[in-house]
């Protein structure tokens, strides 16, 4: 199974390498099982076009048969922020039904999940967390694909 | 990936590399693929495999080539390219699993890879009920149905089919298994009312279409003789269907007693035995008879609500100003009683349960004290379920104090917060608000606390009532002159004569018994609220005696 994620992964890569959407930018690429990309929103007041979010995708052997772990990251150097979305919690866990199990299939790749992300975010109106943000955050021990998101919010 | 060369020729010519790492063959070479991907040296280590050296080499010094030609093999439409796994058509061996197109759409893919796929979305998350199989396998573009040609085993498909239909019958089978029992213990202990009250002849006489159809045939006759056993089963349900009121009521009556504690039963009771006189039409004779003394047992029992609603409005009217002094009395002056969870004292919990029935006016819901009975009538012909209060909680009383955990001497003073608290609902107190205890009702409607210590009390005493009556009415018996409790002489002789008096009758008895025993209990509650209250005010600290280390008595 490894061999099907790796070799995959490498075709993406290459593609990657060669162009991508405004905004989305490969930040680095070195082994088979984290990257990271950086994001940003053109064209949303919510967030402004100076900043950047840093999303790390994490995939396991059984990409792309299973959904990469996808979440956003905080440094400050460099200065990257989580973005405030309604489904977006502080800790950088993002509720999508793309990376979850059901709403995943083999035929999303890095780009379409980042340029989803994306279109997520800049088509965004509302600047608040997600309602039970700071529980969850303080008292979250799972894995993103374990836990079960209710995807009730179809407007954003 | 640095090491990643630009090129895709580069890449096409060492694909047999590549597919050599397929997941099925040869381990040997993943390893050291992902280790050469991994390395930060030059391209050159990228696709290496040992024997593979000069190659790449020779194919770096191409790569200052001119910008690549067919940049991609998306381009091109013959080539296939795989959407799972993204390799192309070009880049297969012979090893490759055969292409498959399953949907109407382009995406076409490697067998291999589509059955990998197809396993995954079949695979239910929770591993109990891996074989059920799953939704249909949609293509995630056009979402036709990806059809699978399975062998067929009959078997196998014979099994799954039942623990599909296993599945499915989960839920209803609990529900009824659930009900049943409900069912079941309810109908025994309608049965073991009706037997304390009637005692054994009448009660016999009562249930006796309930005895017969609990006989039943052995198996051997439902195989050896199977027209007959049609015929029994048939006659046993046809009398279940004559005696429907046996079969609804009986477990009726144990649910009815236990709603009858609460305020809910204070409108519907009045309204039962209206019922139970229009539908006396086609009874026997005496069953109407108001001229007769003794009344029909029918008759009296429906007579109970009015009773109940009588005496409680006595009760109200006379002594519940009374009682709520005394119990205001016996608390802190200042209100407060610890009184968290349960106001579980035998007195606390009569009161306690009242405080629901708090309504605008203030007025105490003072329970009952009608006999809790279901009306039975001697003929099976007409039997009606018609409960009532009872307030009684008899064992309760002794034990209740050190319930909980409180640190109560004094149950009462639970009981007066709550009831404060609700009388005054107006003007309570701050402080009596977090007093409130839990099982206080929201809206005034159930009686029935919501602390499951009180609420385990008021059923166990409405279950328990009508022993206890039946044993009042024995109690009654053995108090009262033989002459008022006995039947006439002639009965002896094996004649059943009508009995003279209400009296002389078991469930009469019991009835009576039941309601002196209610009268009774009030009444010695009341008492005893009163000398507590009167006791409470003459209450001293004693002094530590230092010279005898101890209280100076």
């Amino acid at each position: 199974m490894a061999g099907m994620s790796s070799k995959r992964l490498q075709k993406e890569l290459v593609k990657i390498q060669g162009t991508l959407p405004p905004g989305i930018a490969l930040v680095s690429a070195e082994n088979l099982r984290e990257w990271q990309m950086d994001l940003s929103i053109p064209d949303n007041p919510i967030y402004p076009p100076t900043e950047k979010y840093r999303l790390r995708f994490l995939f396991s052997p059984s990409y792309p048969i299973e959904a990469p772990e996808v979440v956003f990251l905080a440094s400050s150097n460099p200065e990257r922020k989580i973005p405030i979305h309604p489904h977006i919690y502080t800790n950088g866990i993002i509720c999508l039904d793309l990376l979850d199990t059901q709403g995943w299939s083999p035929v999303h790749n890095v780009e379409s999940i980042s340029i989803s992300i994306q279109s997520m975010l800049a088509g965004n109106t509302k600047a608040e967390r997600p309602p039970g943000d700071a529980e969850f955050v303080r008292s979250n021990r799972q894995r993103p694909r374990d836990i079960n998101f209710l995807y009730h919010d179809p407007s954003v | 990936m640095a090491s990643l060369p630009p090129r895709q020729q580069s890449q096409r010519r060492t694909s047999p590399e590549q597919s050599s790492d397929q997941p099925q063959s040869q381990a040997p070479a993943s390893p050291e693929r992902a280790r050469s991907a991994t390395s930060e040296d030059s391209q050159t280590l990228f696709l290496n495999s040992p024997q593979q050296d000069e190659q790449p080499s020779q194919r770096q010094q191409q790569t200052p080539a001119p910008a690549a030609p067919i940049r991609n093999n998306d381009d091109d439409p013959d080539i296939k390219k795989c959407w799972i796994c993204f390799s192309d058509s070009t880049e297969d061996t012979p090893e490759t699993s055969p292409w498959r197109d399953p949907c109407p759409c382009a995406l076409v893919a490697h067998e291999e890879c589509l059955l990998d796929w197809i396993a995954d979305m079949e695979a239910p998350k929770n591993s109990r009920n891996r074989s059920i199989g799953g939704p249909k396998i949609e293509c995630p573009q056009c979402k036709a149905e990806i059809k699978l040609a399975r062998p067929r085993n009959y078997v196998v498909d014979a099994v799954r089919g039942l623990e599909r239909v296993g599945a499915k019958a989960i839920t209803p089978g609990a529900l009824t298994v659930l009900s049943a029992t409900l069912y079941n213990s309810s109908m025994a202990w309608g049965v073991h009312s009706i037997y304390s009250v009637f005692g054994s002849e009448d009660g016999f006489r009562i249930l006796r279409p309930l005895i017969l159809n609990a006989m039943r045939p052995p198996v051997e006759t439902y195989v050896g003789e199977p027209r007959e056993a049609l015929e029994k089963v048939v006659g046993v349900l046809l009398d279940h269907l004559v005696h429907w009121r046996l079969y609804v009521g009986l477990p009726l009556i144990t649910p009815v007693l236990v709603l009858s504690r609460t305020k809910f039963a204070d409108s519907v009771l009045p309204v039962l035995p209206i019922l139970f006189f229009a539908t006396q039409q086609h009874l026997p004779d005496d069953g109407l008879d108001f001229t007769h003394w003794p009344p029909s047992a029918s008759l009296a029992f429906a007579v109970l609500p009015y009773v109940r609603s009588a005496y409680n409005l006595y009760y109200e009217k006379v002594w519940a100003g009374k009682e709520k002094r005394w119990l205001k009395d016996i608390q802190p002056r200042n209100g407060q009683g610890q009184n968290d969870a349960d106001a579980d004292g035998g007195l606390a919990n009569l009161d306690q349960v009242d405080q629901a029935g708090e309504e605008d006016d203030n007025i105490f819901e003072v329970r009952i004290d009608g006999g809790i009975w279901d009306e039975w009538d001697e003929d099976p012909g007409q039997p009606q379920p018609d409960a009532q209060n009872n307030r009684a909680a008899p064992p309760p009383m002794p034990q209740r104090p050190q319930q909980d955990g409180e640190d109560q001497a004094q149950p009462p003073p639970n009981i007066i917060d709550n009831r404060e608290a609700q009388q005054q609902a107006n003007a309570a107190p701050p402080l009596q608000q977090p007093q409130q205890p839990a099982q206080n009702v929201q809206q005034g409607e159930r009686r029935l606390s919501f602390s499951p210590t009180a609420i385990a009390e008021t059923v166990l005493g409405a279950i328990l009532f009508p022993t206890i009556a039946g044993m009042s009415g024995e109690l009654l018996k053995l108090l009262l002159p033989r002459a008022w409790t006995a039947l006439p002489a002639a009965s002896r002789l094996g004649v059943r004569v009508p009995a003279k008096g209400l009296l002389q009758e078991k469930w009469g008895r019991s009835l009576v018994g039941g309601c002196l025993f209610v009268v009774a209990k009030d009444a010695v509650l009341l008492y005893v609220r009163w000398k507590m209250a009167q006791m409470h005010r003459r209450r001293r600290v004693l002094d530590w005696d230092r010279r005898q280390g101890r209280a100076r008595v």
